[in-house]
């Protein structure tokens, strides 16, 4: 490895361990105006806080943010050097304004440009599973870019995804292996990819890889034990460490989620230890018709909470509608629906996908195959259904958000009092 | 587009402003061979870079030991980008006759090793013809710096036959406003008296480093350097002769950047 590539792999990796802990806040640059876009000036300063080692920017929000990472010991510097509309197809699971159909992905900076700006490495996808033209034309790419960092000594980060047509369940992890290989021969000094969702696969994909391997979060997981989850398994698969993004930016604490994920990585300390678990409360929900007036909020913050973009077809909250009784003046009654644990789903369910866990509808994903009998089933309608999945109520880790934002209290949250969804 | 982020956070990697920085000089050896303390290379690298804010080497250095420097962990690296001959003494084995400067590294290559900084030599007293070619390369370093965002320190020498003790002092004047207006992004300069340096850290928009070649020199001037340092020098520079005994020298000159008693 060529002395630029050396110095600036060690700016990313800490040598004492060859571990990174990175955080993604680009997503301005290719998704919807989130919160966590419209203030990521300062979300980085908590990131730089929190002691990440690198941080993945657009250039132009390095041009503009650059002067948080400044100091020897800041976060490195990674440009995001294309751009793509992969979050914005209609699969995919980010809030949607201007949906598109057909994937566009383009080289849009030099390896060059980031380096003037001080970037220790760019960052580049390459999309499996779309038809082979695009896989072609990306790879192409990928080895322009690798060929231009081995030039001028910039470290060149390739991000395999698994998205296209071509992809299922069944070969998903084959997909991110092959993917892997295929970005290091092709010059990758070190790869950011999904999480292949087990230990064992994921460390097949890292010794098939020989280079470091930092597992990306993905979307935010409703938990951040969760995505802490992830990533203690990918380090004991051999993984060097994690490029998050929505589950640091969009955290409610961006820098505690990061010393997190330091501890993780670089101090050897495992989850409980960072976040410990606390005996859940167990809730549920309460709604009352004389108080609803029927204004939506409810859904519409369910569903936004979610990051389903306020459509109240994703909310698991409803507001029932009948028709007027005519015995009180035409007045309309309207009468807040959610999950009541009444077990028909799981009954239903042809897979036995489903459990009653913590006070609420668990989905085993990997036996659920999208038959939607649950939705059918569901006698007051609220499992809604994007992206080949049912969607339950998950009581918004202990703060729902229909409950949260009801104007009128109509819908509230008590502490359930018998034992059922006790798990 | 704007590339000043890029020359900002190299810089800042080993100065920023109101901070004291120790950069060390292990660059010597390039023209006299093996040094007291400075025999191995990979073990100078790792050793100077556990001490320093910045450590000052050659291009071969950097690129063969790059992982010794223990990314941010250790010093940032810079790279002298020029080698002369006026260092060596009469009695070296190759006394030089006729004083020589050439170029070893451009920006360019030196961000493509890895420097967050290049350093070239400014060397003064040397006729008319050495002078400008010596300014013009600056000059030519710092347009070729700009352009790919590399921060570069001139390292202003009183070393020629022109230069009097009496006008030493007008000689590091005339060196700091020279490259200041050659547009170095910093200055690593000879202790002048107390009276020319408040005028320089008046006068310079750029950072300015004192040199110190020697640990006598170090010894001798520790007093002046703190007031100096005090008064807005941004830090030391120790040269590759005072580093025969490092872990002396560096931790004096440590204490000195940090503020502190000297232990």
């Amino acid at each position: 490895m060529n002395g630029g590539k050396q110095q600036r792999l060690y700016r990313i990796l800490n040598p004492k361990d060859g571990r990174a802990v990175c955080v993604a806040a680009d997503h301005g640059w290719m998704s919807d105006f989130t919160p966590n876009v419209a203030e990521l000036r300062r979300i980085v300063g908590q990131v730089v806080e929190g002691g990440a080692d690198a941080i993945l920017l657009s250039l132009g929000q390095a041009m503009r943010l650059g002067d948080l990472l400044k100091g020897r010991t800041a976060p490195a510097l990674l440009i995001r050097a294309d751009w793509m509309n992969m979050p914005r197809l209609g699969g995919s699971n980010v809030a949607n304004a201007i949906p598109q159909q057909e994937l566009r992905h383009l080289a849009i900076a030099s390896a060059q440009d980031a380096l003037n700006l001080g970037a220790s490495a760019i960052t580049i996808y390459l999309f499996l599973g779309f038809d082979d033209e695009t896989e072609a034309l990306n790879l192409e790419d990928c080895a322009l870019f690798a060929q231009e960092c081995r030039r001028i000594g910039l470290v060149c980060i390739i991000e395999p995804l698994a998205v296209g047509a071509s992809v299922t369940g069944a070969n998903i992890v084959d997909i991110l292996i092959t993917g892997a290989r295929m970005a290091v021969e092709v010059g990758a000094d070190m790869l950011k990819i999904p999480f292949t969702g087990d230990v064992e696969t994921f460390r097949r994909l890292v010794q098939t890889a020989g280079v470091p391997v930092l597992a990306l979060g993905g979307a935010r997981s409703e938990r951040a034990s969760d995505a802490l989850e992830l990533v203690a398994e990918a380090l004991e698969a051999g993984g060097a460490g994690t490029v998050f993004g929505r589950n640091v930016t969009k955290a409610p604490d961006p820098a505690k989620m990061v010393r997190d994920l330091v501890a993780l990585v670089h101090e050897g300390k495992r989850v409980e230890d960072v976040r410990p678990v606390q005996r859940p409360r167990i809730i549920q929900l309460k709604g009352l018709t004389d108080l609803c007036t029927g204004c939506l909020l409810c859904e519409v913050n369910c569903s936004l909470s979610h990051d389903y973009g306020g459509n109240p077809l994703y909310s698991t909250v409803k507001i029932y509608t009948p028709q007027p009784d005519r015995a009180i003046k035409r007045k309309w009654l309207y009468t807040p629906r959610h999950c009541t644990l009444c077990n028909v789903c799981v009954e239903k369910c042809p897979e036995g996908a489903l459990y009653i866990a913590n006070g609420m509808v668990n989905l085993v994903e990997e036996k659920c195959n999208a038959c939607q009998e649950c939705v059918k089933e569901c006698p007051l309608g609220v499992i809604a259904f994007k992206d080949e999945h049912p969607i339950f109520c998950d009581l918004c880790d202990g703060d729902p958000a229909c409950a949260r934002t009801c104007p009128e209290y109509a819908i509230f949250m008590v502490e359930r009092e018998n034992g059922h969804g006790a798990g | 587009m704007s590339t000043t982020i890029g020359k900002t956070l190299r810089l800042a990697e080993f100065w920023q402003k109101g901070q004291t920085s120790l950069l060390v000089d292990a660059t010597l050896p390039g023209a006299l061979g093996p040094m007291p303390g400075l025999e191995v290379p990979a073990e100078l690298v790792e050793r100077l870079a556990s001490f320093a804010d910045g450590l000052i080497v050659n291009p071969g250095l950097a690129e063969r030991y790059a992982d010794r420097f223990s990314g941010k962990l250790g010093a940032a690296p810079l790279i002298r980008l020029d080698w002369t001959n006026v260092v060596r003494p009469e009695d070296f084995v190759l006394p030089p006759r006729d004083p020589r400067r050439v170029a070893l590294a451009t920006p360019t290559d030196a961000i493509q090793i890895g420097a967050v900084a290049g350093v070239v030599t400014l060397l003064l007293g040397y006729n008319e013809d050495f002078e400008a070619r010596n300014i013009q390369s600056v000059a030519l370093a710092c347009r070729e710096a700009v352009r790919v965002s590399l921060p570069l320190l001139a390292d202003v020498v009183l070393a020629g036959p022109k230069i009097e003790p009496a006008k030493r002092d007008a000689a590091i004047e005339l060196g700091v406003s020279f490259m200041t207006e050659a547009g170095t992004d910093g200055i690593i300069l000879p202790l002048p008296g107390p009276e020319a340096l408040r005028l320089l850290l008046d006068y310079a928009p750029v950072p300015l480093f004192l040199r110190v070649d020697t640990q006598p020199e170090l010894a001798a001037q520790s007093e002046a350097l703190r007031a100096a340092l005090a008064e807005g020098g941004a830090g030391l520079v120790i040269g590759s002769h005072a580093l025969a005994q490092a872990d002396t020298t560096l931790t004096q000159a440590r204490a000195l950047t940090q503020k502190v008693a000297i232990p």
